[in-house]
């Protein structure tokens, strides 16, 4: 394959991602409603907080998978720091009001960021 | 051309992927969103699938399970399964080897990374339809046996419950890293007249061999967490946990008692018995951590002097004959 043909590939994958990266940001804004879903369950002892804190890890989980190859790093690597707390909480059983703080505490960070991020869009 | 299915229940994730692997050429790839998709995808293609690339983490069905039930069907038998995993995911990993993944590649995806890993993987499918193709011929051609295939290669005993392809459990020990390492301890079951068998049997005979060799061990050592494969040159190396109870000479006398038994049963008195030496249990040492791989290679080469524990062998196999 010749330097040209491989820059054309190249350009032709950039294109792509530009559009997945779209696609992306559509669908941060359903992952905010998940989030905001989530928590009003909880909330309403519509489900129990273990229940809730897997669909908000859920939702980090997915973005954490992503998010770093388009170009989000950083908000890829915040997401995947909020999966791993929400582990560590299950992990020690702490799924009773006071680890449901700190995942609603991170997860109004995490929002902020989606908002931000739409607003750059 | 590989033929590849994708399976991830991310959208996002399923576009960057595709944009990736047409980048890399491979444009032959099927993308599923979940575990019940993909095994319609699998029973519904018309040409088996050569690859696999599963997410581990999706709802419903998860990658441990997809793979299982993959590794269950005829055309996914032999395939190279490869997870995709976060970090979040790092513990399922053991389970995805054992569940008879070869490797595995991390989110967020890497072109790099995954441009090797495919790479691997074209290797062993490769050789895979190579020896698919050799075995065909062979069947009709039993003479042109002799002499194929070399002694000190790897054999995939795809149809022998519970063997991983070597490949795999190197991967796995890499991937492990070299500190989980050390919760783990290597020992490998070594056919001691293996070469001479090789010389002598024909190729399919010799495979025949492995098998039994491979299912008699298997079956000693299921009641224990393991992973266990056909290193090539009569070597199988066995990956367990640092402080399993397991005594290689006990081991040694119970395979080959149940090989003896084995071969007994045969109606053919003629047939070529193979007989097992086990290597003592290798563990990393605290303060030398080195290439996670050079723990197999250690076990293979102890597993080729004999053992201080013979007596206790000895009494087993006396007990047994009596």
């Amino acid at each position: 394959m010749t330097q040209a043909q491989m820059e054309d590939l190249d350009q032709i994958m950039a294109q792509r991602l530009a559009k997945t990266r779209d696609l992306f940001l559509k669908v941060l804004a359903e992952r905010d409603r998940e989030i905001v879903e989530a928590r009003r369950k909880v909330e309403q002892d519509e489900a129990p907080i273990d229940l809730g804190m897997a669909e908000i890890r859920s939702v980090y989980h997915r973005i954490a998978g992503s998010a770093g190859s388009l170009g989000f790093a950083d908000f890829g690597d915040l997401a995947s720091t909020f999966e791993a707390t929400i582990d560590s909480l299950r992990e020690a059983r702490r799924t009773d009001p006071t680890g449901w703080a700190a995942v609603v505490r991170d997860s109004e960070i995490f929002r902020a960021r989606i908002a931000q991020l739409l607003q750059n869009r | 051309m590989m033929r590849i299915l994708a399976v991830d229940d991310d959208p996002v994730f399923r576009e960057i992927l595709e944009s990736y692997m047409d980048r890399l050429g491979y444009p032959d790839v099927t993308y599923a969103m979940s575990g019940p998709e993909a095994l319609k995808s699998i029973q519904a293609a018309p040409q088996p699938f050569d690859c696999f690339l599963c997410d581990i983490e999706m709802p419903g069905m998860n990658g441990i399970e997809l793979v299982r039930n993959i590794r269950s069907t005829e055309s996914g038998k032999r395939a190279p399964v490869v997870m995709i995993t976060s970090m979040g995911d790092r513990d399922s990993v053991d389970g995805a080897f054992q569940a008879g993944a070869i490797d595995y590649l991390s989110k967020p995806l890497d072109i790099n990374q995954l441009r090797g890993r495919l790479s691997a993987v074209e290797r062993i499918v490769r050789e895979s339809r190579r020896f698919e193709s050799m075995k065909a011929m062979l069947r009709d051609h039993d003479a042109i046996e002799q002499g194929m295939r070399d002694f000190d290669e790897p054999v995939a005993l795809n149809d022998v419950d519970g063997v991983m392809h070597y490949v795999a459990v190197k991967n796995y020990l890499e991937t492990v890293g070299r500190l989980r390492m050390m919760n783990h301890a290597a020992m490998c079951i070594h056919i001691r007249n293996a070469e001479k068998l090789f010389g002598l049997m024909t190729r399919t005979a010799f495979m025949d061999m492995l098998g039994d060799v491979a299912e008699t061990a298997h079956g000693e050592l299921q009641t224990m967490h393991h992973m266990f494969a056909y290193a090539g040159s009569g070597d199988f190396v066995v990956l367990l946990p640092r402080l399993a109870a397991i005594d290689p000479g006990e081991l040694e006398a119970l395979i080959n008692v149940a090989l003896e038994q084995f071969y007994d049963q045969l109606d053919e008195p003629d047939v070529m018995r193979p007989v097992v030496t086990c290597g003592p249990v290798v563990r990393p040492a605290l303060l030398q951590l080195g290439d996670p791989a050079s723990m197999l290679e250690k076990a293979r080469s102890l597993a080729q002097f004999p053992l201080p524990h013979k007596t206790q062998a000895k009494s087993i196999l006396q007990t047994a004959r009596a």
